[in-house]
C-alpha cells in the first residue's frame, strides 16, 4: 500500500510540473526565455506575440512555479520590468 | 498537432529582430546618396562627412525607434562572446580593406606594370572592397540581404565602368537600392511594432 501511494504521489507531481511547461503557450515563453539571459515585458510580447493582458496571466503562472524571476524597476521615470528564467525554470525546461 | 522548437532559431529570430529595423542599412544607403551627390557636385566634403555622420546618428535612431518597440534583451554570454568575436573579426577585415586601398592609392600613381593595370580599372577595386565588406557582414551577421547589395554594388560599379557612366550611377545606384530597402524593412517595423504604451505599475 505504501509503495502504491508513493507512486500515486511520484505521478501527480510528474503531471504538475507537466502542465506548467507542457501547455504550448507557456512552453513557447519559456522557450524564448531559456534562450536569452533576460528580456524585459515589451521584448516578451514582441517575441511571443502574445497580447500585454496573456503575457501578464502566463507569467503570473510561471512566477507561481518558480520558473522565473520578475525584477521591477524604472527606466527614467518610466516602470521596467525585466523577466529572467529561473534556474529551477531551466531545470524543468532541459528535463522537459 | 506537433511542433518541433529549434533553440538556435528562437534564439537567432530574438536576436536577428535588432539588426531588421532596417535603421543601418537606410543610413548606409543614404550615405552612398551623399557621396554620389558630393562626387556630382564638386562636394567632396558632403562624401566624407556622410558616413560619419550616419555612424554617430545610429545608436541615437536605434535608442528612439527600435528600443521603444522591441524592448531590450540581454543575450546569453555565448552570444555576446560570439558577438565579441565577431567585431574582433569585422576590426580585422576593416584593418585589411584599409591597407588594400593604400595599396590600390599608391597604385594609382607610378608608371610600373602594376600600376598602369590598376590604373585601368577606374574604381573598381574600390567596388570590390566594399562589396567584401557587404559580404562579410551577411557572413558575420547571418543577414542574406548584405549578399545582394555587395553584387549590386560590384554591379553598379563595372556596369558605368564598362560604359563610361559618370561616378553618380556608381554611388547613386547601389544608394538608391540600399536606401529604399532600409526604408522598407523601417515601415515594416513600425507597421508590425507600434511603439508599447507605458507599462503600467500594477502589470504582471
Amino acid at each position: 500500500m505504501k509503495s502504491e501511494d508513493k507512486l500515486q504521489r511520484n505521478s501527480q507531481v510528474t503531471i504538475e510540473i507537466s502542465r506548467v511547461i507542457h501547455e504550448p503557450t507557456l512552453l513557447t515563453v519559456i522557450s524564448y526565455m531559456y534562450v536569452v539571459e533576460s528580456a524585459d515585458y515589451i521584448s516578451l510580447i514582441c517575441l511571443t506575440g502574445l497580447m500585454r493582458v496573456n503575457l501578464s496571466t502566463y507569467l503570473a503562472k510561471l512566477e507561481e512555479a518558480n520558473y522565473i524571476v520578475i525584477k521591477k524597476g524604472c527606466q527614467g521615470k518610466k516602470p521596467h520590468t525585466t523577466v529572467r528564467l529561473s534556474s529551477q525554470g531551466r531545470d524543468a525546461f532541459r528535463q522537459y | 498537432m506537433s511542433e518541433k522548437i529549434s533553440l538556435k532559431k528562437i534564439e537567432s529570430k530574438a536576436y536577428l529582430a535588432y539588426y531588421q529595423d532596417g535603421i543601418y542599412v537606410l543610413l548606409v544607403g543614404l550615405s552612398f546618396i551623399c557621396m554620389a551627390l558630393g562626387v556630382k557636385n564638386g562636394f567632396m566634403s558632403l562624401a566624407a562627412i556622410a558616413p560619419v555622420l550616419a555612424i554617430l546618428i545610429a545608436p541615437g535612431l536605434k535608442k528612439a525607434i527600435t528600443l521603444p518597440r522591441l524592448g531590450y534583451v540581454k543575450f546569453s554570454p555565448q552570444r555576446e562572446r560570439k558577438e565579441q568575436t565577431n567585431r574582433q573579426r569585422l576590426v580585422v577585415l576593416m584593418t585589411v580593406t584599409a591597407l588594400l586601398g593604400v595599396l590600390v592609392f599608391f597604385g594609382y600613381s607610378g608608371n610600373a606594370a602594376w600600376q598602369m593595370w590598376i590604373r585601368s580599372l577606374g574604381i573598381i577595386p574600390l567596388s570590390l572592397v566594399l562589396a567584401v565588406v557587404a559580404s562579410a557582414l551577411g557572413l558575420l551577421y547571418d543577414i542574406k540581404r548584405c549578399y545582394l547589395y555587395a553584387a549590386i554594388i560590384l554591379t553598379a560599379f563595372i556596369l558605368s565602368h564598362i560604359l563610361e557612366l559618370s561616378l553618380w550611377f556608381q554611388f547613386g545606384l547601389p544608394g538608391i537600392v540600399i536606401f529604399v530597402t532600409g526604408l522598407v524593412l523601417l515601415i515594416h517595423l513600425i507597421s508590425q511594432h507600434p511603439k508599447a504604451p507605458t507599462e503600467k505599475p500594477h502589470e504582471v
